[in-house]
């Protein structure tokens, strides 16, 4: 089962330049209000748009009425937006401007004192890219797996401190998994995505909002075949230029280590799935995967 | 052993491939990708990556390496000859 297509991208670079440049001269407030009529502008005139949100709306808020999910879905935009603008001006004013609340940071610190690989699973949810950045705390080379462009276009690469994360391409020879492995063994941090595959990445389904959906076995089959524990990274934006980040750690125990690698990967990947729903029960409008996750 | 049927014997029975004898793998055939007569897909690659290490003490550190080394078992053979003769 090959992973999911990829998501619509929505505005244009003129617009792009036109929020950087309120932000830059009025601060994140104005270009916050800037957003209501862009958001609107795409909810009632691009029914893509809609439709592309349709399918996580449906489920997640279920027995509402058409007009009811047309709030949901503008309400939807809107948090995606607010994160954008927050993600752009930690970027143009400095990433000190986004302050980060991470209280599972102890735990990670204590983690990585351990040695051994770590496999981070990210996730669409949030201001997800600055998130990744606070892993240069742990002391450890991380290693991003993600398309050199997104990973120049959105990541705060700066924000990661000397010397910074690696990228690994989906794109590069077997999706870049050579060396994924190689840095796991060496007992680097290696960050996936576990909520989208690149191209033609396995996928299982599992449940996932009432309805089967597959998800990239990647991040687990790296973490059982390495021996290296899991870190579910969650965000969610809180505030104005505020974020919270949430670590769940799932131990590699000798467990694991006994059940057929495929019944492993399975349980681990439930795991994570549950984790992000109970993420999106406490934070409904902060998944932004624009399409229909449910298919493939 | 030789080792080229070693690397075959180690894909076939490590990686449980099914209905599959040494013989049946080719030298120069691609291990990976559509062409492959092996079905060998990237969650092998990362097994592939650790059992290297573990039964030849070698590593495959970085994309060109990789690319070059799985290309097929002729340049497997020969990337773990090297580096074991460097050792």
């Amino acid at each position: 089962m090959n992973g999911p297509k990829k998501a619509p991208r929505y505005g244009h670079r003129a617009g792009h330049r036109i929020f950087r440049w309120v932000i830059l001269h009025f601060g994140v407030g104005p270009a916050y209000a800037v957003l209501v009529p862009v958001i609107g502008y795409y909810v009632l005139f691009r029914p893509s748009a809609v439709r592309a949100a349709a399918p996580y709306i449906r489920r997640r808020f279920s027995g509402r009425g058409r007009w009811g999910r047309l709030r949901l879905t503008y309400c939807h935009y809107y948090q995606f937006g607010l994160c954008l603008v927050d993600q752009a001006a930690a970027g143009l004013l400095g990433s000190e401007s986004l302050r980060i609340e991470f209280p599972d940071a102890e735990v990670l610190r204590r983690l990585s004192d351990e040695g051994r690989g770590l496999v981070f699973i990210t996730s669409h949810v949030g201001i997800w890219q600055r998130a990744i950045s606070v892993l240069g705390f742990m002391g450890r080379t991380v290693y991003l797996h993600l398309r050199r462009d997104a990973a120049s276009e959105s990541m705060g690469l700066a924000a990661f401190g000397k010397p910074g994360p690696r990228i690994v391409s989906p794109d590069d020879f077997l999706g870049g998994i050579p060396e994924l492995s190689s840095a796991l063994a060496h007992g680097n941090i290696v960050a996936v995505m576990g909520d989208r595959g690149f191209g033609s990445a396995t996928c299982a389904r599992v449940g996932f909002l009432g309805d089967d959906a597959p998800f990239p076995l990647l991040p687990y089959h790296l973490a059982l075949t390495t021996n290296s524990d899991i870190v579910v990274f969650l965000t969610s934006r809180i505030g104005r230029m505020r974020i919270r980040l949430r670590a769940d750690v799932i131990r590699m125990t000798p467990d694991c280590r006994v059940l057929d690698k495929e019944e492993a990967r399975m349980r681990l990947l439930r795991c994570y799935a549950g984790l992000l729903e109970d993420h999106l029960r406490e934070h409904p409008l902060m998944w932004f995967n624009f399409f229909d996750f449910w298919a493939g | 052993m030789e080792l080229r049927r070693q690397l075959k014997e180690m894909i076939i029975t490590e990686l449980k491939l099914v209905n599959v004898t040494p013989d049946d793998i080719s030298d120069d055939g691609p291990l990976f990708g559509a062409d492959s007569a092996l079905g060998l897909d990237s969650l092998d690659a990362v097994e592939l990556v650790v059992l290297l290490q573990k039964k030849f003490g070698v590593e495959v550190g970085d994309r060109n390496t990789a690319t070059a080394a799985f290309a097929s078992i002729n340049s497997l053979a020969e990337f773990v000859s090297q580096k074991n003769a460097r050792a």
